[in-house]
């Protein structure tokens, strides 16, 4: 489970029901902050590797329509796309990342985008260079899935705990000493139930003897 | 001036031989320690480096008793003197200094195959002043001979540089590993132009490795021109009356995948991949043959398809039949029963010593024949073994016309052929479409799978191919798809647009087309955004460089070359009118398979294919 890159892009709305003008391309999306790891590609790739993952971004990110949400497949990479009010959060994950966490996780990065920048970025017409901490430190922190799923976190903690229980009794049952005094000790176990188990442990000796 | 890289190269290592003094037209008079025997002593790669050039007869015709490696232990001859050619290495130059202490030897020549970094020169000062007296007066000379590398033709060389290709894709490779490479390629080609004796223009494509050794190598050659005299001046007046600069034209392997993998049917590329040609040496289970230019078959037949190098053993056994027939006629041997005449000896006597004389000519020709007849034979075998005919024929098809039998492909990675084979077809599909139809490339992923193939090289290729697509079209100047598709389908070599070559049915590479272009130097959209470095212009000066004509070049390839484009660069020269002259190098050459294996090593580097890999690393001469 891999995260390679995180985006934030403003899809160009100019021209909507005109696909082309002139020479030109067609409208793109402007590079509003982007966190791109390439360190698994070689020296030489990794520049173009960067170029090929911000063309993609710019793509998909311009064919996602405000409030939609979706999953390009190219090459090997799952392109998670989601556009909220014209502001769009693009995410470069392998096959094996949860589909649940990658949309949390873009979600995640909206909130905190117009919670640092509030609505400066409707009027930015270029990309920007400049890098944007949480985003980085998301591509770092988020590469486990749980970290963006509160569901998946939750579950994984309830799975830990059932752990913790079964070593808890495991332990106190291996100490036959532990568990007399915990007899004695208990306030759970009735006067009848503390008598019958002394017998039944005096009743074992006699036998033994015999 | 033709440039022959090896005529240099052996013309240099001739002169150290002679213990770098200047030949004088009147041989030994006044040269007392020239006419002596001499002994020399090399390390592996110095050795690797002259055997193409000279024999040991050849050696010792040079005045050369014994050739010892250096790594070894050796007897004291103290009243001869020692040539030594190794590389630049601590361990070396201990070793120098220990022999001159113990006095191993009358007089020590040092030559280092390149340029000795001064911290080398002053230890081996040191160790040599802390001898006793008389055994540090024994080092008579050092030098550097800028010759470190491996001239296996009279124009075509490698830096016997290995893994080059690996080590510079590595996704773990440090910008330090990176620029030591370039630093080692750049010095590597810096001898290579340091024994032509010219100063190139320098010429390659934007970004990448070629760009990063094109300027170190003109920061080199910079340094180097301001100290006179210097390598060049002497050279340079030497051929004041017909010099001409040459112009370098380096590649990087990426620059045209397919031809690193493609099988070929030529006999000389066919044996090198198949039989495993070394350094012009053969070897079979049952003996080693040499390959070179003294095998005047080979010279005359390596480059045919291997069909009609069949049919020319046919034709010289043939004739060297009829010329047996033709000798035991005129000697009589053929004819039973028939008196002795007298009338005829004088006849007799003379087919007679036609005869013995014919004889070493005949027992040559059959020698050769023989080495040829098991060679073909063996390679037959593989091909039938491997259907080695129907994998050329199918990657031809892809590469020359765009079209693939899709049932011949899959049929052909089901089928016999080993894993390296269906590997290298399966990336030559991948390099030959821009964009495969995905069920297809489904269906031929399955067939791999199916054959027990490694993934690693096939999912590598598959991810560089995307980045070669934006790395061109970005070049280019221009993002939209169609001009990818036509920058990518250029770049792989495919001849859409291209003519096709007149001499042969093969296509032209794009590599060919490329020098073509930059030797001729007119405006031409392929290679007009190419960066030119002239060592000799003023470095802020862009305006002002020489652009071409060119008749003259030295084609290198970063990350391994292969017979086949060596083979295109020699069509190049024998269509050209004027002629043009053609010199080809790489850091290594390598065989299809050997390739795959570094594609697949860095598959399992960059965590693709899945599984660990049990492919060995591939080797290289």
């Amino acid at each position: 489970m891999k995260i390679t890159a995180l985006l934030v892009l403003k899809p160009s709305t100019s021209g909507a029901g005109s696909s082309s003008s002139g020479g030109e391309s067609g409208p793109e999306a402007v590079v509003l902050a982007n966190a791109i790891d390439v360190s698994h590609f070689g020296y030489f790739q990794r520049s173009a590797a960067r170029e090929f993952i911000v063309f993609v971004a710019r793509t998909v990110a311009q064919r996602t329509q405000p409030g939609q949400r979706q999953s390009v497949q190219h090459e090997e990479y799952k392109v998670h796309s989601h556009n909220r009010n014209g502001l769009c959060a693009v995410a470069f994950m392998d096959d094996h990342y949860p589909v649940r966490s990658a949309f949390s996780l873009l979600n995640q990065v909206l909130d905190e985008y117009q919670k640092a920048y509030g609505d400066s970025w409707k009027s930015v017409t270029a990309d920007e260079t400049q890098q944007w901490a949480f985003l980085t430190d998301a591509l770092t922190k988020f590469q486990d899935p749980a970290e963006a799923d509160k569901l998946m976190k939750i579950q994984r903690d309830l799975d830990e705990t059932k752990i913790i229980l079964h070593k808890t009794i495991e332990s106190v049952l291996a100490r036959g000493e532990r568990l007399d005094s915990l007899v004695e000790k208990s306030s759970d176990l009735s006067a009848a139930s503390q008598m019958f188990y002394k017998q039944a442990k005096k009743t074992n000796q006699c036998c033994t003897i015999l | 001036m033709t440039l022959s890289l090896r005529r240099k190269q052996l013309d240099v290592i001739v002169r150290m031989l002679h213990l770098n003094q200047q030949q004088l037209p009147n041989g030994g008079e006044g040269q007392g320690e020239d006419d002596a025997y001499k002994i020399l002593v090399m390390d592996p790669p110095c050795i690797s480096i002259l055997s193409p050039v000279l024999k040991l007869g050849d050696l010792r015709h040079q005045g050369v008793t014994l050739t010892l490696a250096i790594d070894r232990p050796r007897q004291a001859v103290p009243d001869a003197p020692a040539v030594y050619f190794v590389r630049p290495t601590p361990g070396n130059v201990d070793r120098v200094a220990a022999d001159a202490a113990a006095g191993l030897y009358g007089s020590f020549h040092v030559n280092f195959s390149t340029s000795v970094p001064r911290p080398l020169l002053e230890r081996l000062a040191t160790a040599c002043a802390a001898a006793p007296p008389a055994c540090a007066g024994r080092v008579a000379r050092v030098a550097d001979q800028y010759i470190d590398f491996v001239c296996i033709e009279d124009d075509l060389f490698s830096l016997a540089q290995p893994r080059a290709y690996v080590a510079l894709n590595d996704p773990a490779a440090a910008d330090a590993d990176i620029t030591a490479l370039v630093d080692a390629v750049a010095l590597g080609l810096f001898c290579v132009v340091a024994t032509l004796g010219v100063v190139p223009v320098i010429s390659c494509a934007r970004g990448g490795p070629a760009e990063m050794v094109a300027g170190a190598l003109d920061a080199r050659l910079r340094d180097h021109l301001l100290a006179k005299p210097n390598l060049f001046t002497e050279a340079a007046s030497a051929a004041v009356t017909s010099f001409q600069r040459p112009v370098l034209c380096l590649f990087d392997r990426n620059f045209e995948l397919s031809v690193g993998v493609q099988h070929d049917w030529s006999y000389r590329p066919l044996v090198h991949d198949v039989l495993g040609l070394k350094q012009n040496k053969l070897k079979l289970p049952a003996e080693k043959y040499e390959l070179d230019d003294s095998d005047k078959f080979w010279v005359a037949n390596s480059w045919s398809p291997f069909p009609k190098v069949a049919e020319e053993i046919e034709a010289q056994l043939a004739k060297y039949k009829q010329d047996v027939d033709e000798v035991n006629q005129h000697t009589g041997g053929g004819k039973v029963g028939v008196e002795f005449d007298g009338t005829d000896l004088i006849g007799n006597t003379k087919h007679l010593m036609n005869a013995v004389n014919s004889l070493p000519e005949l027992t040559e020709r059959k020698n050769m024949i023989d080495k040829h007849t098991n060679i073909a034979t063996s390679l037959l075998g593989h091909i039938k073994e491997r259907s080695l005919d129907g994998y050329c024929s199918c990657e031809n098809d892809m590469l020359v016309s765009g079209t693939v039998d899709r049932n011949t492909l899959l049929s052909l990675i089901r089928g016999k052929g080993t894993k390296e084979d269906k590997l290298r077809l399966a990336v030559t599909y991948l390099l030959s479409f821009a964009t495969p139809p995905s069920s297809e490339l489904e269906q031929v992923e399955a067939a791999l799978r199916e054959s027990e193939v490694d993934m690693s090289a096939f999912q590598y290729v598959k991810r560089i191919k995307a980045l070669l697509n934006t790395q061109f079209a970005a070049a280019s100047g221009t993002a939209t798809k169609s001009n990818i598709v036509d920058w990518a389908e250029k770049l792989y070599g495919q001849s859409i647009g291209a003519v096709k070559n007149l001499l042969s049915d093969s296509r032209q590479l794009a590599l060919t087309r490329t020098v073509e272009a930059l030797m001729e130097g007119k405006p031409n959209p392929e290679v007009d955004d190419y960066l030119l470095f002239d060592p000799r212009a003023p470095r802020s000066g862009t305006s002002g460089q020489f652009k071409g004509p060119f008749r003259e070049a030295v084609v290198f390839m970063i990350g391994g070359g292969n017979y086949i484009e060596y083979k295109s660069l020699i069509e190049l020269k024998q269509r050209s009118q004027p002629s043009k002259h053609v010199i080809y190098g790489a850091t290594e050459i390598l065989s299809g398979a050997e390739f795959i294996h570094q594609l697949a090593e860095l598959g399992q580097k960059a965590g693709l294919g899945g599984g660990s890999s049990n492919i060995p690393p591939g080797s290289a001469q």
